[in-house]
């Protein structure tokens, strides 16, 4: 049995919001680790703030016209939320009154979270994009009767 | 007899990894078995690792079924081969950032980790760009970069740049650039604490396979051969090996790759219940040995 086809139309324009999502919180991550082990934090380049933001603002264009189908709403609820916690950390990583970070993290440990119950709600979704991968070659959906969303 | 105790300790293999990924060139030379191994440093009232292993529960199983690992065991298992539980390890070395030799961070509670700061930047900025270029992050698990921030808000992420001596009495960490990876790094063990030492380890992380690499296949004519795997050159693989092996005077058994199976027919060593194996490099004074 393979899925359903207006689950499966969700999942192909899902996955580009979803991969922007993935590319946000690693930017964001990333800016934060690299503040936190440099010498000068003050001097750490806020492009990557930057380009978190603008993939974000791509991400809510898509989340928009993304439909809804039953089977994904469940899905579709934490990338939403994991886009809500992602926005929050532009916020905090831009905000003066954030200096030690926590605010930043504790958003992007909240995004980390709705992450990986998206990878769980929907099969494809996990964090690497092994798509094309020749390792990944055995990989396939599996049956709809076995998606659940366990997060 | 030295000033630490060395074990390398298998914690799960690939049965049939690509010959040619080991060794640049032979490509339809089947297959050959891949453990997947940390190595286990003692003494001066340390515990160390090199490298961290994965960690199964987590996202790691999902890399490991993708790359066909099998028999993985948890640090508490393997480490408890040799008398020393996750708790007790106070440093681990970072060689790469690839999954099976970093995606073990947070089963470490009370160890300080030390990366090279190269491989931390470039390893970053490869996970943000487009699908397109996802050869250069194969291997790496993002969610490591979670684990790592965690560590580093902690205090316990050390990030070396270049070359750094005696970051413990005795151990050197040196920079292998645009290599294997970006910023990949190889751990001198020098076990007399000489600074021109007679009884030198290196730990390679994954500049070399398997001694092959460093001997070539016509044992009557050694020469260097690199791995099939480099997001840097084969040169720069090339320039690296030479460097470890004049380090330790040219002994390749010295220059030690941790996913070399014949690891433990060239040291004593001893099979576990589960399966894998203890490799005894060398023991210091009043350490019992764990293969015997
Ligand atoms: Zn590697």
């Amino acid at each position: 049995m393979s899925l359903p086809d207006p689950l499966l139309r969700y999942s192909v324009d899902a996955k580009p919001v979803h991969d922007l999502l993935r590319r946000a919180l690693i930017q964001l991550a990333g800016f934060q680790l690299k503040r936190l082990v440099a010498d000068r934090p003050g001097l750490c380049s806020y492009e990557p703030v930057e380009a978190a933001r603008s993939a974000l603002s791509e991400a809510a264009e898509c989340l928009r016209s993304l439909g809804s189908p039953s089977g994904a709403v469940h899905h579709r609820s934490h990338l939403q939320a994991a886009a809500a916690a992602l926005q929050r950390a532009v916020a905090a990583a831009l905000s003066r009154h954030d200096r030690d970070g926590s605010d930043l993290f504790r958003h992007l440990e909240d995004a980390e979270r709705q992450m990986r119950s998206v990878s769980r709600a929907l099969p494809g979704f996990g964090p690497v994009d092994f798509g094309q991968a020749c390792c990944a070659a055995h990989m396939r959906l599996p049956d709809a009767s076995a998606l659940q969303c366990s997060g | 007899m030295g000033d630490y105790s060395i074990w390398v300790l298998d914690y799960a293999a690939v049965k049939t990894f690509p010959q040619s990924v080991m060794l640049y060139g032979p490509q339809y030379h089947g297959v050959r078995n891949l453990p997947y191994a940390y190595v286990l440093i003692k003494g001066r009232g340390e515990v160390m690792l090199v490298d961290t292993g994965y960690d199964h529960q987590q996202y790691g199983k999902y890399l490991a079924d993708l790359y066909g690992v099998s028999n993985w065991h948890s640090p508490a298992d393997v480490l408890g081969e040799c008398g020393v539980t996750p708790e007790d390890i106070t440093h681990v070395f970072i060689t790469h950032a690839h999954f099976d030799h970093m995606g073990g961070l947070d089963l470490f509670p009370n160890a300080t980790f030390y990366i090279q700061k190269r491989e931390l930047d470039k390893w970053i900025w490869a996970l943000t760009l487009g699908p397109e270029f996802r050869f250069l992050v194969g291997a790496a698990d993002p969610a490591d970069i979670m684990k790592a921030t965690r560590l580093a808000r902690d205090g316990r992420m050390v990030v070396v740049d270049g070359d750094r001596e005696d970051v413990i009495p005795g151990i050197d960490l040196h920079l292998a650039a645009d290599t294997h990876t970006y910023g990949s790094m190889y751990v001198t063990v020098r076990n007399d604490g000489a600074r021109d030492s007679a009884d030198s380890w290196i730990f390679a992380g994954d500049l070399i396979y398997t001694y092959d690499n460093l001997t070539g296949l016509d044992t009557n004519d050694p020469y260097l051969v690199p791995i099939g795997l480099a997001v840097g050159s084969q040169s720069n693989l090339l320039f690296a090996s030479a460097e470890m092996l004049k380090a330790v005077g040219g002994d390749h058994r010295r220059v030690v790759p941790v996913h070399e199976d014949r690891l433990k027919d060239t040291f004593p060593s001893r099979a576990t219940a589960n399966g894998l194996h203890v490799v005894e490099l060398t023991l210091a004074t009043g350490e019992p040995s764990r293969v015997g």
